[in-house]
């Protein structure tokens, strides 16, 4: 990490310095994401989140004697597909190196990493406010086993998640406050999840997050930095934040000799909402990080490269752009509908068939999103329905041709959603076909002008809006499927026709 | 030599092929030498006697039924104890691996056992290859079936033991800076490390990665050759093995005729044995009256190479074993309850001394603050002894000079002085850091007092010219008779 | 590491390797310590400045490409056999004594 703040960014972005008494908060963000890749890392061993424990294993990821690790190609595309997607660097020659430390979820003795020659540089994001957060580096490595401490009078080792591939990112300490952490993460997972490169998913430990908070006066050094873990959600990283800088800050503000913002490592109680020091465990590292002599250098060459570009597709800022220039779509629902790649990739399959992109994209908000906002799903689980882009684009024609009005359209919806039925057959099922065939309504609209004089009057002196009255006595006799407008057209014609 | 005088592996295994004789009758004449010499050698840890009767019976129903049963066919053999067969015991002589049954196999392994060839023990060695005597062991030490009071080398010291007592035609060391070619010369055996990376290390339980090679040792040049081509090619498992598959052999040459053979002057220092000196040059002379140009050469850092290679290696094991600390394997100590303090009891009551020297060095060479003076300095010079052959075989075709700076030492003579054990080394560990393949063989004895000592001259190649290294041993033995001769041991085992 | 005497470096090298060691072995240790690095000084007279490291052992010139893994799934060990081996574990897990707080 450089040891001077960001310059990027203006002064006019910057948070309020009065929210914290005039100090400046210096905040780096390290994330682990898990790539998403069949298998291990360095072995052929599947992993899947919540498996039964050691069934996931082998001679390579449990440290067997004698065994070795085999780099896994697809790790490391995907490794080169989030670098790009952040705009980084890829080094053409790479290394890993062994981080030797001992502790029971790491069956080798060492991690393998990457120490002085990650195989990615720089890039970064660039926040809503302009500010960006740069990337000082990525780097690829394994990840280690889980110690379970809670159950029994002992240690529980689970080797599956060991060897794991992760890459893990690591910012410049160019966050300004806790909700830049927050706007930077959700960016960070939204661009992962469109490179393909990993889940992003927290709750299953795909992705991790340490961070690091100093505070400082302006035009004064750096003060000491405490690392904060144990951080499960982006709202925990914001709110322990929040909390270690008021802490710092209120030592600081003390002015008491006995009170020193140490450098250390904090555990984020999010019960509590405090931060915890790991008293105890400061024992200085040395990792006496060296080459891996097991595994030759990463080359990447131009065309491995030019592949890994090609397979990333259209990364979500590109993806807004188009979706107005090209589909006419506004800001924010172009905002809205790339939010996940799933979502995204649905609305576009919509759009494409039922040929109207709006259309697309207000069912999609008004229905769709809505529903599942409504039972706490994400957006990315519309691909998880048992309505497919195809259904929806058949029931947005079916309201098109003037089939179905708009209360029947949401009724098959629903109905699509619970049963998984087509939009045309569940029309027929319910009988909410609209009814055009004038003959029908033609009767309907007689039996409506029935002693109705004075609209009658009113329509004829020239006041049509009148006839509105009317419609609605239709639409019920019709049990909802009358086209309103044809009904409407109609009952002027009677009223004309009248003598 | 007696009529029941140990075969070769090429000998026995055209037997077996043409069904002259079995694979069962092989594995239990193997097994009842191994017993008849188990008391006077110590140089075996586990037999696995069902297995291998089990596989002899197996092959020789395949070879019955007309099947082409492999060209190592029913040829027992032993392996070191650092080298896994699943569920048999590899303990690397070491007490913190006691009763460790691999779950697996090494790939050379299986292509030795889909060639025919039958493991029938696990030998006995300098506990996780580091030592130059087979002092070292948890479970006592191996003798030199020459002079039971010597040591057979190191750390290969069982395999060695157990070939030169005729007990198996060839068997399986490791060569990490010398561990199969220095035990060859001090036991009348060829002795061959392979170019780094011919031979897949999956299996191999690791001391230094980047020198570790599984090296064969037989009586025959021929017979290294054949076991050796067995095992190699590329591995899937070990990324650091050579993608090419197994190299040819050479075709026997009738001369040696434009073979440009480069003596270093570094290999002949004046510290050095008069009567190995003495056998080298004579070696030498042969080869030079088969028609061989002798060029001299210098390879100038050799002086720097056992520090190169010690803070190397030392360093690498110590990462390497770092996985010994009784969680996953192997036994454990409680310490006072603590899991870091049961990893340090564990680790201090499963090493021996030289493991626990060794592994101080390499964390120390690579901790922070002495990374640069040491590490990072041991990997340049290793370029710079890297050069030296480079510059070397530009005027020659092939490096020559003995193999172990002494004939086979007394037990117990260094083993209190770490230094000058690390000294027996210096003839072997610059190939070792390089990489190159090297060969020793046979060229002849030294008497002192009542026994009669091998000396082994040592042959050296560019990287990947294995077939030409070989080749060039091969035409020696047929010019020699050093490697006919039997151990006295060896004798008393056949009878 | 300031103190530089050789048992001082034997006793913290020993704990970083995790190898609980006596006083008396330590001060044995640390003579042997000082005599094989004295044996090794010799590196230091070499002028190394300009000269690349060699990591790892000696490799061809070919790059390492294709010898990367593809990402196919090969079976893993029962976990009986993963287990088999272990000095405590209860059939699911390893098992080592509590700690708690991460790795030190």
């Amino acid at each position: 990490m450089s040891t001077t703040p960001a310059t990027v960014g203006s002064a006019a972005t910057a948070p309020d310095p009065a929210r914290w008494k005039g100090w400046i908060p210096v905040i780096g963000l390290e994330v682990h994401c898990q790539l998403k890749t069949r298998t291990k890392l360095f072995c052929g061993c599947e992993y899947r989140f919540g498996a039964e424990p050691n069934t996931l294993t082998c001679a390579v990821c449990t440290a067997q004697p004698g065994a070795l690790p085999v780099l896994n190609r697809e790790a490391l595309a995907l490794a080169v597909r989030a670098g790009l997607a952040l705009g980084a660097e890829i080094a053409p020659w790479s290394k890993f190196d062994r981080k030797n430390y001992f502790y029971c979820d790491l069956p080798k003795g060492y991690q393998i990493s990457q120490f002085d020659r990650p195989y990615c540089k720089g890039g970064g994001i660039t926040l809503a406010n302009g500010h960006r957060i740069r990337l000082t580096r990525i780097h690829l490595e394994e990840d280690a086993g889980k110690a379970i401490h809670d159950r029994g009078a002992q240690t529980l080792v689970d080797l599956n998640r060991a060897s794991v591939p992760l890459i893990e990112s690591v910012t410049e300490a160019d966050v300004r406050s806790p909700e830049e952490a927050h706007e930077y993460l959700d960016r960070l997972k939204e661009i992962l999840q469109y490179a393909g490169a990993s889940d992003c998913d927290m709750e299953k430990g795909s992705l991790r997050v340490d961070v690091n908070v100093s505070v400082h006066r302006p035009g004064e050094p750096w003060r000491k930095r405490v690392e904060l873990k144990n951080l499960n959600s982006f709202r925990n990283v914001s709110a322990a934040i929040e909390h270690e800088l008021a802490r710092q800050i209120a030592i600081y503000e003390s002015n008491d000799p006995s009170q020193q913002v140490v450098q250390e490592t904090r555990l984020f109680d999010a019960q509590a909402g405090v931060t915890r020091s790991m008293r105890g465990k400061e024992e200085a590292h040395d990792y006496r990080y060296f080459p891996e002599p097991d595994l030759l250098p990463i080359e990447i060459d131009a065309a491995f490269l030019a592949e890994q570009r090609a397979a990333l597709g259209e990364l979500p800022e590109a993806k807004r752009a188009r979706f107005q220039s090209e589909l006419g779509l506004s800001e924010y629902d172009a905002g809205v509908l790339t939010s996940s790649p799933a979502l995204s990739r649905w609305f576009e399959e919509c759009a494409r068939l039922c040929g109207s992109p709006k259309d697309a994209a207000n069912w999609i908000q008004n229905e769709i999103l809505r529903g599942l906002s409504a039972e706490q799903r994400p957006a990315s689980a519309i691909a998880e329905l048992r309505v497919t882009p195809a259904g929806l684009a058949e029931l947005i024609g079916l309201a098109h041709k003037g089939t179905l009005n708009v209360p029947g359209a949401r009724q098959v919806l629903r109905a699509m959603l619970e049963t998984g039925k087509g939009a045309a057959a569940l029309v027929q099922e319910l009988g909410l076909e609209q009814v055009s065939d004038t003959g029908a309504l033609e009767q309907w609209c007689r039996e409506a002008l029935v002693g109705k004089d004075k609209v009658i009057a009113d329509v004829k002196a020239g006041k049509e809006k009148a006839i509105g009255a009317l419609v609605g006595p239709v639409m019920k006799a019709s049990k909802g499927k009358a086209n309103p407008q044809v009904v409407t057209e109609i009952l002027l014609r009677l009223v004309k026709e009248l003598p | 030599m007696s009529a029941r005088a140990p075969q070769g592996v090429l000998e026995l295994a055209a037997d077996v092929r043409a069904r002259r004789t079995n694979a069962v009758a092989a594995a239990e004449q193997a097994l009842a030498r191994l017993e008849k010499s188990r008391g006077a050698l110590n140089a075996v840890l586990a037999v696995d006697r069902d297995g291998a009767l089990a596989r002899a019976r197996e092959l020789d129903r395949r070879s019955a039924s007309g099947t082409d049963v492999g060209p190592l066919a029913g040829v027992p053999f032993a392996l070191k104890a650092n080298m896994c067969l699943a569920g048999v015991e590899a303990n690397c002589a070491s007490r913190v691996l006691a009763g460790y049954k691999p779950p697996y196999t090494a790939t050379f392994v299986q292509r030795l056992l889909d060639a025919g060839a039958n493991p029938i023990a696990i030998t006995n060695m300098d506990e996780f290859a580091m030592g130059s005597s087979g002092e070292n062991s948890a479970y006592g030490t191996t003798k030199n079936p020459w002079d039971l009071a010597r040591t057979p080398g190191g750390s290969s010291s069982g395999s060695a033991a157990l070939v030169a007592a005729g007990v198996v035609p060839f068997a399986l060391g490791s060569d990490t800076g010398g561990s199969v070619r220095q035990p060859a010369a001090l036991s009348n055996l060829a002795g061959y490390k392979p170019t780094y990376g011919r031979i897949s290390r999956y299996g191999l339980i690791a001391f230094a990665s980047s020198l570790d090679q599984v090296s064969p040792f037989a009586r025959s040049v021929a017979d290294v050759e054949l076991v050796t081509r067995t095992m190699c090619g590329h591995d899937e498992r070990d990324t650091t093995s050579l993608p090419e598959p197994a190299f040819d052999a050479a075709p026997d040459a009738d001369s040696l005729r434009g073979l440009r053979i480069g003596v270093p002057d570094e290999y002949f220092p004046a510290t050095l044995d008069a009567a190995v000196r003495a056998r080298t040059e004579e070696a030498l002379a042969v080869l030079e009256r088969a028609g061989a140009q002798l060029v001299r050469v210098s390879l100038p850092h050799s002086e720097h190479a056992i520090a190169t290679y010690y803070v190397v290696a030392t360093a690498e094991a110590s990462s390497n074993l770092a996985r010994y600390d009784g969680v996953r394997y192997g036994p454990r100590a409680a310490g006072d309850g603590s899991l870091q303090s049961m990893y340090a009891a564990t680790r201090a009551q499963g090493f021996g001394d030289e493991v626990k020297r060794r592994i101080l060095l390499g964390t120390y060479v690579l901790s922070s603050g002495y990374y640069d003076a040491w590490y990072r300095r041991a990997l340049k010079v290793r370029t710079l002894l890297l050069r030296d052959f480079e510059r070397a075989f530009e005027r020659c075709d092939i490096v020559a000079g003995p193999t172990s700076p002494t004939a086979a030492f007394k037990l117990g003579e260094k083993s209190d002085d770490p230094v000058a054990m690390y000294l027996s080394d210096v003839l072997t560990v610059p190939a070792s850091l390089a990489g190159l393949p090297a060969l020793s063989l046979p060229c002849g004895f030294v008497a002192d007092g009542a026994s009669r000592l091998p000396i082994g001259l040592q042959l050296i190649g560019p990287a990947r010219a294995d077939a030409r290294v070989l080749a060039l041993g091969r035409h020696y033995q047929k010019l020699t008779a050093f490697h006919g001769e039997l151990a006295p041991l060896a004798h008393e085992v056949a009878a | 590491m300031t103190d530089s005497s050789p048992a001082s470096a034997v006793h913290k090298t020993a704990q970083l390797a995790r190898l609980s060691i006596g006083p008396a072995e330590e001060a044995r240790l640390g003579a042997q310590f000082e005599r094989i690095l004295g044996a090794f000084q010799s590196l230091s007279k070499l002028d190394v400045a300009d000269v690349p490291e060699t990591t790892g052992g000696p490799r061809p010139a070919e790059a390492a490409f294709g010898r990367l893994r593809d990402d196919a799934p090969r079976p893993s060990l029962e976990r009986a056999a993963a287990l088999a081996n272990a000095p405590q574990q209860d059939g699911e897990f390893y098992l080592v004594p509590k700690t708690v707080g991460g790795p030190t």
